[in-house]
C-alpha cells in the first residue's frame, strides 16, 4: 500500500517565495525617499508670510509641521526652520521642495532619508501616479475616495475632522431675518450631500464639533424638514432671494452649493450659488461655504479655534468659552452659535490620502497632526541598507 | 509567470491536479500572475518567470524540486515532503506554543523581568525607552513602585532594550547606547553609563548594536574574544548545545525579511523567507530538533503572530498553529535557560503594551 504524502503549505511556500519575493520584516527600515505630490503651489514656507489661498495655507501648514519643532495649540509653530524632523534641502517656490531627515532630531531621526514634494499637481496626475506607484503619497478629495479605491489606489482616511458649513456673513441685509436663515437650515438635505456628493465619505453635521470629539453632536438634529421649512417661509411671507458663495476653483463646494440651491428652491426660497474668486467683481454674497479643519482632537482647542474664525465672519456676539471648558460649557457655546442660524453646519468629512504599496506603518493623522512622514518607512529598501552596513 | 507540475518519481501517491491548484493559489496569494499556455506550445513572451515543479524521490523520501527561471537567471529550490507514519499507534507528541500574559500598561515597554528575593515578595522590572521601573509585590498587593528615568544618548523612533537579572535584586538594562544597573540597597536606584562598544551580551556571545538605528551591526564577539562579521540583523537565534552553550549554528533575522542560517561557514547555508524581525531559540522538552520562535512579516499597524519552527537538515518546518497576537510583537527575547521567551506586544484594540511569557508544551 502506498504511503500518503503530506505536502505542507510551508513546503510549497518555500518554493514559491523564491519566485515572488519575501515580504518585509516587521521592524521599520531606514532609508529611501518618500515621493509626495500635492495640488497647492506654495510660494513661501515662512509661517509669517500669508498664503494666497486656503489650499496653499493648508499645504504650507503641513510642511511647516515637518520642519519646525512642533505646532503650538494655537496653530503657530515653535522653534526655527529645520528644528523639526526634517530640514529643507532644496526649494523651488511653487514647484518643488525636498526635505532631508534631521539625524539629531530630539524625537528620533525619521526612517526615510528624504521627502520629495512636487507641487501644483492636478488630481488627474496625482491619481495616475498613485495607480502606477510612481508617487508614494497624495491627498485625494474626499468625494473622489471611492472612485480612486475602485481604480486600485490604496486609500487611507482620517476621522471626519473637517467641517463644511454655511456662514451668513455679517452686515448682509438679505440674511438679517433669523427665520429666513432657519428655513435654509431646515431645508438642506445633508444626508444627500453625504451620500451623493461625498459618496458616503462623511457624516451629516448639525453642530460645530463632531460626535467622536465631544459626544454631544447627536443633540443637534441633522434631518431635513422641507415641510417645516416651507411652512415657516409661508409665515414669513414676501419674496426672499439670497446668494451662496463658494470657491470657484473647488468642484466639491460647487456641487454642494448647487445642491443647496435646489433644496432651497423646493422650499420656496431663492438661494443662488455664486462662484467666488480673488478677482471676482460680483460682490459679496449673503452667505458663503466655509471649510474648517479641527486643529486638535481635543474639543476645547478646536471649538475655540472655530469660534475665532466664525464670530467675526458671521457677526456673532462674542461666545464665552472658559479655559478648560466642561462638556456642558462647550455644548452651551455651540448651542449659542447654532441657534442664531448664522452658522449652518452641513457635513463632517475626513482627510483622504492615497498611498503607494511600499509605504509602511502608515497611520492617518489625528486632527491637527501633520502628515506623519517621520514615522513611515518604505518597504523593499532594507536590502540596500544591508549592503551599505555590512562590515 | 508560467508554472507546471510533474511527477518524475514514477508513481508518487499524490494528486497532481491538487498540487497544481495549490501552487497556483500560492502564486496568486503572493502577488504573482499566472499565464496559461497549452502544453507543447511556444511559451508566451509576456511571462517573466517560469517555475517547473517536479515531485521526485531520493533515499530519504519524496522531495519537491522547483526549477525557477527569471530571465537569464536560473535557480533550483528543493523542499522535502513529509511522509505519513506507516506504523499504527498514537501520533507522536506535537510541540504547542503556550502564552501567559503577565503585565500590561499604557506606557511603551521594551522588556520586562521578574524575580523573587524571598517567598513573600516578587519584584518586577519594566524597561521603557527612557526609564526603568521597579515594582514590589507582596502577595497580590503592590507595595512599592519606583520609576528611574535615564538619558538615552541617542533617540531612535524604534527604541530597543533588554533586561537581564544577575539576581532578584540586581537588574541590568541595555537600551540604545546606554547600559544601566538597577540595584536594591536598600531602596531601588539606577545608574547608567555609555555602553562602550555597544555590546549586548547574548548568552556566551556579544552582539554589537547600532544605537542610531534599530538593528545589530552584524559584528558578533565570541566567548574567546574573536569577532565574526555577519550581515546586519534585527535578532538572532542560536542552536543550543547539550550543555546550554552556543553552537556555531545561527539564524539571523535580516533587515529585508530574509532569515539566514549559518552553520559555521561565512556564507549562509539556507535562507528562510517571509519571517518577521524577531526570532528566538527555545529549548523545549517536546521534540529533539532545534526550535525557533519567529514573528510574522508586515508592519506595526497589523496583528502579528509567532510561529514555532523546527530546524533540521537546513530546513525550517513550521510546527503547529501560529500563536496570534492582537497587534505587533515589539520584542522577543529568550530567557537565560532558553526554556521560555519574553514577548512584548502592543494590543491595537486597547492601545496597551502587554508582556507575556511563551513556552512550548506537548500535545497529542
Amino acid at each position: 500500500m502506498k504511503q500518503r504524502l503530506y505536502l505542507s503549505a510551508a513546503a510549497i511556500s518555500l518554493l514559491l517565495l523564491a519566485v515572488v519575493g519575501a515580504r518585509s520584516a516587521r521592524r521599520p527600515a531606514y532609508g529611501g525617499t518618500l515621493r509626495v505630490e500635492i495640488s497647492a503651489a506654495i510660494n513661501s514656507l515662512d509661517p509669517a508670510v500669508a498664503a494666497a489661498s486656503a489650499s496653499e495655507a493648508e499645504a504650507k501648514a503641513e510642511i511647516d509641521g515637518l520642519i519646525y519643532e512642533h505646532r503650538n495649540p494655537n496653530g503657530t509653530f515653535a522653534g526655527i526652520s529645520g528644528s523639526g524632523p526634517f530640514h529643507v534641502a532644496a526649494w523651488d517656490p511653487g514647484k518643488h521642495v525636498t526635505l532631508a531627515a534631521n539625524d539629531d532630531y530630539s524625537g528620533g531621526r525619521p526612517f526615510v532619508d528624504s521627502v520629495d514634494i512636487l507641487m501644483g499637481r492636478s488630481l488627474h496626475d496625482r491619481l495616475l501616479d498613485l495607480e502606477v506607484n510612481s508617487t508614494d503619497f497624495a491627498e485625494i478629495p474626499a468625494e473622489q475616495a471611492r472612485q480612486a479605491a475602485v481604480g486600485g489606489v490604496r486609500i487611507s482616511a482620517s476621522q471626519p475632522d473637517r467641517l463644511l458649513a454655511i456662514v451668513f456673513l455679517a452686515g448682509r441685509p438679505a440674511a438679517q431675518d433669523q427665520r429666513v436663515r432657519q428655513v435654509v437650515s431646515e431645508c438642506v438635505d445633508r444626508s444627500a450631500i453625504v451620500d451623493f456628493i461625498l459618496q458616503k465619505e462623511g457624516v451629516p453635521a448639525g453642530s460645530l464639533l463632531p460626535q467622536w470629539s465631544n459626544g454631544t453632536a447627536y443633540l443637534f438634529p441633522t434631518a431635513a424638514d422641507p415641510v417645516g421649512a416651507k411652512a415657516l417661509l409661508a409665515q414669513i411671507g414676501g419674496f426672499h432671494s439670497l446668494t451662496l458663495g463658494y470657491d470657484s476653483g473647488d468642484s466639491f463646494e460647487k456641487s454642494v452649493a448647487e445642491r443647496i440651491a435646489v433644496d432651497a428652491r423646493a422650499a420656496g426660497l431663492t438661494f443662488s450659488a455664486q462662484p467666488m474668486s480673488p478677482g471676482n467683481s460680483a460682490g459679496l454674497p449673503d452667505a458663503r461655504l466655509v471649510r474648517l479643519s479641527m486643529i486638535s482632537p481635543e474639543p476645547q482647542a478646536s471649538l475655540r479655534n472655530f469660534l475665532t474664525t466664525l464670530v467675526p465672519m458671521a457677526g456673532l456676539d462674542a461666545v464665552p468659552l472658559p479655559a478648560n471648558a466642561s462638556i456642558e460649557q462647550m455644548y452651551a457655546a455651540e448651542r449659542g452659535v447654532i441657534d442664531t442660524y448664522r452658522v449652518v453646519p452641513l457635513v463632517w468629512y475626513p482627510h483622504v490620502f492615497g498611498l503607494s504599496t511600499r509605504v509602511m506603518d502608515w497611520r492617518a493623522p489625528a486632527a491637527g497632526e501633520s502628515w506623519p512622514f517621520s514615522d513611515v518607512w518604505l518597504d523593499g529598501l532594507a536590502s540596500d541598507l544591508s549592503e551599505k552596513a555590512e562590515p | 509567470m508560467i508554472a507546471s507540475v510533474t511527477d518524475v518519481s514514477s508513481g508518487a501517491p499524490i494528486d497532481l491536479q491538487w498540487l497544481r491548484k495549490s501552487v497556483e493559489s500560492e502564486i496568486t496569494t503572493e502577488g504573482g500572475r499566472l499565464v496559461q499556455f497549452a502544453m507543447g506550445s511556444a511559451e508566451p513572451p509576456s511571462a517573466d518567470a517560469q517555475v517547473r515543479i517536479a515531485i521526485s524521490h531520493n533515499e530519504h523520501g519524496y522531495v519537491l524540486i522547483a526549477q525557477i527561471a527569471l530571465g537569464d537567471a536560473k535557480q533550483i529550490v528543493v523542499a522535502p515532503v513529509a511522509a505519513a507514519p506507516v506504523n499504527a499507534g498514537p501520533p507522536p507528541p506535537t510541540p504547542v506554543l503556550q502564552r501567559k500574559i503577565v503585565w500590561e500598561q499604557t506606557d511603551p515597554m521594551l522588556d520586562f523581568a521578574e524575580g523573587s528575593p524571598d517567598s513573600n515578595h516578587t519584584l518586577w522590572y519594566i524597561l521603557g525607552p527612557d526609564r526603568l521601573s521597579a515594582y514590589e509585590f507582596s502577595g497580590a498587593s503592590q507595595i512599592l513602585h519606583v520609576d528611574e528615568r535615564f538619558s538615552r544618548l541617542y533617540t531612535s523612533r524604534d527604541s530597543r532594550g533588554r533586561l537581564a537579572l544577575t539576581d532578584p535584586t540586581h537588574v541590568t538594562a541595555w537600551v540604545a547606547a546606554v547600559r544601566c544597573e538597577g540595584l536594591w540597597s536598600p531602596g531601588f536606584a539606577v545608574s547608567c553609563s555609555p555602553n562602550i562598544g555597544q555590546q549586548w551580551p547574548m548568552g556566551t556571545v556579544n552582539w554589537a548594536y547600532d544605537p542610531t538605528h534599530n538593528f545589530f551591526t552584524g559584528a558578533v564577539t565570541l566567548s574567546a574574544g574573536i569577532i565574526t562579521h555577519y550581515p546586519p540583523f534585527y535578532s538572532a537565534a542560536f542552536a543550543p548545545d547539550a550543555r546550554g552553550g552556543n553552537t556555531s549554528r545561527w539564524i539571523l533575522a535580516g533587515l529585508n525579511g530574509q532569515a539566514l542560517l549559518f552553520t559555521g561557514g561565512a556564507q549562509p547555508a539556507a535562507i528562510f523567507f517571509d519571517w518577521g524581525s524577531d526570532i528566538a531559540s527555545l529549548n523545549s522538552t517536546c521534540g529533539s530538533a532545534w526550535q525557533v520562535l519567529v514573528t510574522g512579516p508586515g508592519d506595526w499597524t497589523e496583528p502579528d503572530r509567532i510561529q514555532l519552527y523546527q530546524i533540521a537538515n537546513r530546513q525550517a518546518t513550521a510546527v503547529g498553529e501560529p500563536l496570534q497576537f492582537p497587534g505587533p510583537v515589539l520584542s522577543l527575547w529568550p530567557s537565560t535557560d532558553s526554556q521560555t521567551a519574553r514577548v512584548v506586544f502592543r494590543n491595537l484594540q486597547t492601545g496597551l503594551y502587554e508582556a507575556a511569557t511563551l513556552s512550548v508544551g506537548c500535545s497529542n
